[in-house]
């Protein structure tokens, strides 16, 4: 089994839902983005393009986060989903300087959006415990959703089903037949990362 | 009166009777303060007094730099505090085969000088992790795969040779082998450490990285032993391998901004334009100038005692500027091709303070101690003689 997600950024409009569901659910701290969609512009007046590509943890097959934790704290699932483990990391930071897709945030601190107020939202209480301060954390491509049998919140947020979740090992799975059909491709695979987020452009 | 206590009454009274002269003699000898190290106590004391405040804050409320940077100023005194320290012991290592009489000598001071800034180095990393406590899990549950590990391991095995060469009257050429070897291991995995890490293309595109930490670690132990021992005997072979070691570092520096040139486009050129010319050439040009052409002019035109010294002031400070500058540029292009930016805060500037004190501090009682000993041991000669 080897979760993963394909992106099919030809249909992305870059309207930001994934960012904002990803936000919804795990409750990220001001500033954090476990997901967002990048843009730019291609080509210029009267033939410019705005461009939009989603990007979040590629949970590499050789991750290499997870090779240079000290600790152990960051692993490999064998659903393919790379983890970090929050009561283990020490927060010495080389994962977030060995992942070649600045996916992971060191979290400084756990403080709300609303600081000045001195408390913390309804919500934001709610959410509190998945984020600790010193630690760094990433997408977790929502694996408490795919264990109850539910889609990632990103993929599940998307209007123009422009993300799809599914298992890449399954070879009678969606999202297999769309990596094969469309020669779909990792980011810089070059590194031999082996990435299970894959693009369609 | 029994025996036993025949016995007692006559030990008691040939302890009182050695005690005397041994008293005297260790009196006459107990380890007094120099100026200059009272003076080194006093700024270690105002260092410290910046500095815990700052570690405590650090510690316990996760703050760092400004800008998106992994690792900054922290960090970069990790890489110059262990670098010093193993590559002093490496020179103190190869004293131990006879090849430099000088710094035999002065192997004692230099153990310390190399232990407490292998010490003070752990201490940092200590500081810099997001749940210090967390840190020894690198003892009870560590990850071989990472060289993390390896590096923080051969930093304690590089502290432990440091001690036992500090505490052997007669240390033997295994201990000095031992030395050399941890002592290059030290900077050889450090450069890996960065070498390695894929997401950064400015370090795992940079083979020269791991020379260059070796290289760096060198220049800094010769330009401190120049500066803080005497050695006159060894001096000219000492100056001549800093010049021979400059050099080296300068071509190793000129290949990595030529390389990178020559690429044109993609992350690494835009690295090499930020250091060059864009927000980081202060660092670059200071490191390139001050730290390694200067000290090379220096060293090369007229070799006095003023110019060794400016020579190996200028050398360390290049080789913070240089290790400073690897872990920038490496971090100044984002993936997504946006540049960062960053700038210490002034709680990373007062820690930073502290470290240097805390490495003066472990310096001074270092000394006090070897010279308590010295003193005990030479006392303990004189009333045998005296006995």
């Amino acid at each position: 089994m080897r979760y993963g997600m394909v992106i099919d950024t030809s249909r992305c409009v870059g309207c930001n839902a994934c960012a904002v569901a990803c936000k919804q659910i795990h409750g990220t701290a001001p500033g954090v983005f476990w997901n967002h969609v990048e843009r730019w512009e291609e080509g210029s007046y009267p033939n410019a393009r705005m461009k939009y590509q989603p990007v979040m943890c590629n949970h590499c097959a050789n991750a290499p986060c997870a090779e240079v934790c000290p600790v152990g704290a960051t692993v490999v699932a064998e659903n393919g989903i790379v983890t970090v483990d929050k009561e283990r990391c020490m927060g010495c930071r080389y994962c977030v300087a060995a992942c070649p897709y600045d996916a992971r945030t060191f979290l400084m601190s756990t403080e709300g959006y609303y600081p000045e107020l001195g408390i913390k939202t309804g919500f934001e209480e709610t959410k509190e415990f998945l984020h600790e301060a010193g630690t760094v954390e990433k997408c977790i491509l929502c694996n408490d959703r795919i264990a109850e049998g539910k889609e990632p919140a990103c993929s599940k947020a998307c209007p123009a089903r422009a993300r799809i979740f599914g298992d890449l090992a399954d070879p009678t799975s969606t999202i297999a037949h769309l990596v094969l059909q469309h020669q779909a491709h990792g980011l810089q695979e070059d590194l031999g990362t082996g990435p299970s987020v894959r693009y369609i452009s | 009166m029994t025996t036993q206590q025949e016995k007692a009454t006559a030990h008691t009274a040939q302890a009182t009777h050695t005690k005397a002269p041994l008293d005297a003699v260790t009196q006459a000898k107990r380890p007094r303060f120099t100026r200059a190290q009272l003076l080194a106590g006093i700024i270690a004391l105002l260092c410290l007094i910046v500095g815990i405040p700052s570690w405590v804050i650090q510690m316990t409320t996760v703050q760092f730099g400004e800008g998106l940077v992994t690792w900054g100023l922290n960090i970069d005194l990790f890489f110059l505090s262990a670098g010093i320290g193993s590559s002093l012991l490496a020179v103190t290592g190869l004293s131990l085969f006879g090849v430099l009489p000088g710094v035999y000598a002065q192997r004692k001071f230099l153990s310390i000088i190399s232990f407490a800034c292998l010490f003070v180095a752990s201490w940092i990393v200590f500081v810099d992790a997001g749940t210090p406590l967390r840190v020894f899990s690198i003892i009870f549950s560590p990850q071989f795969n990472s060289l993390f590990v390896w590096d923080f391991y051969f930093i304690a095995l590089a502290a432990l040779i440091s001690l036992i060469i500090l505490f052997k009257r007669e240390p033997k050429r295994a201990l000095g082998c031992l030395g050399i070897v941890f002592g290059l291991a030290v900077t050889i995995t450090e450069g890996c450490v960065l070498a390695v890490s894929v997401g950064t293309p400015h370090w795992s595109l940079n083979i020269g990285i791991p020379i260059l930490f070796v290289l760096e670690g060198m220049i800094a132990a010769l330009a401190l032993i120049l500066l803080i021992s005497r050695v006159p005997q060894e001096e000219k072979r000492l100056v001549n391998a800093l010049l021979a070691l400059l050099a080296a570092a300068l071509v190793v520096n000129a290949v990595d901004v030529l390389v990178g040139a020559y690429l044109g486009s993609g992350i690494e050129a835009t690295t090499i334009a930020v250091m060059v010319v864009g927000g980081l050439a202060p660092l670059f040009w200071g490191q390139i100038l001050l730290g390694l052409l200067v000290p090379l002019i220096l060293l090369a035109i007229r070799r006095t005692r003023v110019s060794i010294s400016c020579a190996a002031v200028l050398a360390i400070v290049g080789v913070f500027l240089g290790k400073l500058m690897t872990l920038l540029s490496g971090q100044a292009v984002l993936a997504d091709g946006t540049l960062s930016t960053y700038m210490p805060s002034l709680l990373e500037l007062g820690a930073c303070v502290g470290y240097v004190g805390f490495v003066l501090l472990i310096v001074l009682v270092g000394m006090q101690i070897v010279a308590h000993r010295a003193a005990q041991n030479e006392s303990v000669l004189v009333s045998e003689e005296l006995a």
